[in-house]
């Protein structure tokens, strides 16, 4: 087959409205059109090429082009999925069911599609269809409970996890969902075996890390926990599952700073009063570019409780104790916008500061 | 010109059978890519014709071959070949919707209609013929069908299309369907059929292609399948067989 490219072009008034779907038939203007574009579109899928159809007022243009690895229909509909073109991703995945229902690869790409969108009896169906008809489908159980999980909670996806473990001992992902759903259920002892198999089976997973995480900090294991959240922050820098892990570490680190301090922290109410007799001597300007420069700084975290570390800062002479940035930043965010959650709770001490700042 | 060595075997085989020797000639200026004169009237010799510049030219002189060596493979009461009088030429004309032509032109139209029927009826069988019988020109049929498709889909174009009649243009393009569906599905490729399918023009295709299932494939049966598809595009008026001699 060769790689080529050539027009076809028919009277629109030649079309057969018969071809369309029922309720498609008496369609006029665009929306006549737009039908007789997708039902032509489709039409072409899975035919070894790629077929660019365009419908004008007078006319049916389609430009088809072969390709010399022709690609199927599933792995068509696939691909689209994978680069974000979801619906016609989903649209392509339909017609290969149609074509094919016993489609493994079509039912699991679809199944996961859809749960991803939200469609979930539909993605259901399509996963237990496809664990009947083709059970060794690589991560068909594991979708199924992810689907599961979605529609009815953690404790429906879990027989499926464990099937999917029972099938596969060495597959990452279905050690990672048993373990998410086993610390959902709160036993997070049986949970723990699976999350550090997941992390060692996916060392570049960010979500396997927060889960190892967020199981070991539940269970107490504070070190570690930290540890797996730092692992998050490396592996998604900036990305969501980064801001749970910071979010975790923070709630470690507060447990930690209360454990030492009871429940009014002198140091900490100290560093508060000095940085707001410092703000009071700066701009709105340089309160901001301050405040941000911390932020940046604490962004892989702060030492907070260790004394030895200390920092610099380009727009503030000295050197700074982890605390003492914390205090200036809890300060400074204050001030610029109150209701940003620094993710550390430094009300209490801030309180106090605050009324002892406006005694002096 | 030296011809591949199974068309000139295949030349040899129409030369026994009709006693006639076959003369292959180019001539430029040809609108189609090969032509058949079959000896007749005491005409000395068969002459193909074709054009040059062709990349395929045994398998399309092989095509034209196999028409004859089909037709002589047949008794000699059982050969025939296509003619119209006027009056059928006319009962062709209406059915057509040429009426409104020019004369000469209508009833040019309406011979290359029914050389249609007959070629691509009859070119299936002879197609067929071709691929299981001459292996060696699969490359080059597969290149010529696949520019008599591409061919066909120009036809589709609007342009094209309204300078005739529609019931000509819908004549042309059913069996027009009827070489997409079937090449489409030997060479693997059923999109060629797509075009066609939107316009409608299955259905009667289906017809067609019955017909070539149920007609034997038999150069005895050549002329029933010639009948069948002209009954079914209402153009059984519009010719009559006559038959064949070479005298």
């Amino acid at each position: 087959m060769s790689d080529s490219v050539h027009d076809i072009q028919f009277p629109l008034a030649d079309f057969d409205r018969e071809q369309l779907p029922q309720p498609q038939r008496d369609l006029q203007g665009d929306a006549y059109l737009q039908a007789v574009q997708e039902h032509l579109s489709s039409q072409f899928l899975g035919q070894g090429g790629a077929a660019e159809v365009a419908v004008t007022s007078d006319r049916v243009i389609i430009r088809w082009k072969d390709h010399s690895e022709a690609e199927s229909i599933t792995q068509q509909g696939t691909r689209l999925v994978q680069q974000g073109d979801t619906e016609k991703g989903i649209a392509t995945l339909r017609v290969a069911l149609q074509r094919n229902s016993d489609d493994a690869a079509a039912l699991f790409n679809l199944g996961v599609a859809l749960s991803n969108q939200n469609q979930l009896a539909e993605s259901l169906e399509l996963l237990n269809r496809l664990v009947q008809i083709a059970p060794e489908y690589p991560c068909a159980w594991v979708a199924l409970g992810v689907t599961q999980s979605a529609l009815h909670g953690p404790l429906h996806g879990l027989s499926a996890f464990q099937e999917a473990v029972r099938r596969n001992s060495m597959d990452g992902f279905a050690r990672k969902n048993l373990g998410a759903a086993l610390s959902g259920l709160g036993r997070f002892e049986e949970a723990l075996e699976h999350l550090k198999a997941a992390v060692v089976l996916l060392p570049q997973d960010a979500v396997a890390w927060l889960n190892l995480g967020m199981n070991l900090e539940q269970s107490g294991n504070h070190a570690d926990a930290a540890t797996a959240y730092r692992q998050v922050m490396i592996l998604d820098p900036g990305g969501r599952y980064s801001e749970k892990a910071e979010q975790g570490r923070n709630r470690i680190a507060q447990q930690k700073f209360r454990a030492s301090g009871g429940s009014l922290r002198q140091d900490a109410l100290d560093h508060l009063g000095e940085a707001l007799r410092l703000f009071d001597r700066m701009t709105p300007d340089q309160i901001k570019r301050l405040t941000h420069e911390i932020v940046m700084l604490g962004a892989k975290g702060l030492a907070v409780e260790n004394t030895q570390v200390r920092y610099q800062l380009r727009t503030l002479p000295g050197e700074f104790t982890g605390l003492q940035l914390l205090c200036l930043e809890y300060v400074g965010l204050k001030l610029i916008d109150p209701s940003v959650d620094l993710g550390f709770d430094l009300g209490a001490e801030y309180e106090e500061a605050c009324r002892l700042h406006r005694l002096a | 010109m030296p011809f591949n060595p199974e068309v000139q075997q295949l030349i040899h085989q129409v030369e026994t059978l009709s006693g006639r020797p076959v003369y292959v000639a180019e001539e430029s200026g040809m609108s189609l890519r090969a032509t058949l004169v079959p000896a007749r009237k005491g005409a000395a010799a068969h002459l193909v014709r074709y054009k040059p510049g062709s990349s395929s030219l045994d398998y399309l002189v092989a095509n034209q071959l196999v028409y004859l060596l089909r037709t002589f493979s047949c008794p000699e009461e059982d050969r025939w070949e296509v003619a119209a009088i006027p009056s059928e030429q006319d009962a062709g004309i209406r059915t057509m919707g040429l009426t409104d032509f020019q004369d000469a032109f209508a009833r040019g139209m309406i011979g290359q209609i029914v050389t249609q029927i007959r070629t691509y009826s009859i070119g299936f069988r002879v197609d067929a013929w071709i691929r299981s019988n001459l292996p060696s020109l699969h490359a080059e049929q597969e290149a010529e069908i696949r520019s008599q498709l591409s061919e066909n889909e120009r036809a589709l174009n609007p342009e094209i299309r309204k300078k005739f009649p529609k019931p000509l243009v819908d004549t042309n393009s059913i069996m027009n369907t009827v070489f997409a569906i079937c090449w489409g599905r030997l060479l693997g490729e059923p999109r060629f059929e797509i075009p066609y399918v939107a316009m409608g023009y299955r259905a009667k295709a289906t017809g067609l292609i019955q017909v070539l299932e149920e007609v034997p494939d038999d150069p005895t049966s050549d002329r029933l399948l010639v009948e069948r598809w002209a009954t079914l595009l209402g153009l059984s008026d519009a010719f009559h067989f006559n038959p064949y001699s070479l005298d």
